[in-house]
């Protein structure tokens, strides 16, 4: 067994761990975003040690296109999916959210100056002063 | 071949944790994601497949299963209706 397999069965065996630890934490997170968080690290980094072991042990030029392929395909769409699927997350969790003191979802649909001024707003009232009803500011 | 056997069992048991949460899951975005970590799972089985068996064949049904796999998560995220729980 030469160095090159023990390297290959080494990223092999690091990439099915990423595996094994995206499903303990898909079943063990309590809530939806971090699993999702936990979610994405075999289809980037566990994807890419795999991709990296099998390139290790076959070798030939078009085996390694192919692998080239596959790991440029997950970093583009990865993210992509990821992004969509947190942001349908994100707005079915916040509609009975306690601790919400601003709108910031909504804030974030108006456009990044809107969001800005809320985030602004909010660090100046203070969250705890808000909610436990301080009746000075009647602007908003 | 010891390399093959402990990367098989670690990706049973990933796929069996997330078999359970794809049951249980109290939301459809649960589920959604539950399915995207099997799909993963699904392509690192078949290159560990082609990883054994020298032949480099079945790489190319890890491509096509990789973009299946962002067809199906974008479609849920963009389809599923906006329910409470």
């Amino acid at each position: 067994m030469s160095t090159i397999d023990i390297i290959a069965s080494v990223c092999l065996i690091l990439g099915a761990f990423m595996s094994l630890l995206a499903g303990i934490a898909v079943l063990r997170f309590p809530d939806t975003m971090s699993r999702i968080h936990a979610a994405t690290k075999p289809q980037v980094l566990g994807i890419m040690l795999l991709m990296l072991g099998v390139g290790l042990r076959l070798g030939s030029p078009a085996v390694i296109g192919t692998l080239v392929l596959i790991v440029i395909l997950q970093f583009v769409t990865a993210p992509v999916s990821a992004h969509l699927t947190v942001r349908v997350a994100y707005r079915n969790a916040q509609d009975d959210d306690p601790t919400e003191t601003t709108d910031q979802r909504a804030a974030a649909d108006d456009g990044p100056d809107q969001m800005a001024q809320a985030l602004a707003e909010e660090t100046v009232t203070g969250g705890a002063t808000e909610k436990s009803g301080a009746p000075a500011d009647d602007e908003r | 071949m010891w390399t093959v056997l402990v990367a098989g069992v670690m990706f049973g048991f990933g796929a069996l944790f997330a078999a359970v949460r794809l049951v249980r899951g109290p939301t459809q975005i649960d589920r959604a994601v539950a399915l995207d970590v099997m799909l993963a799972i699904v392509v690192g089985v078949i290159v560990l497949t082609a990883a054994v068996s020298g032949s480099s064949i079945t790489l190319v049904i890890a491509v096509v299963v990789s973009l299946l796999g962002f067809l199906g998560s974008a479609s849920l995220a963009k389809l599923l209706p906006r329910d409470r729980q």
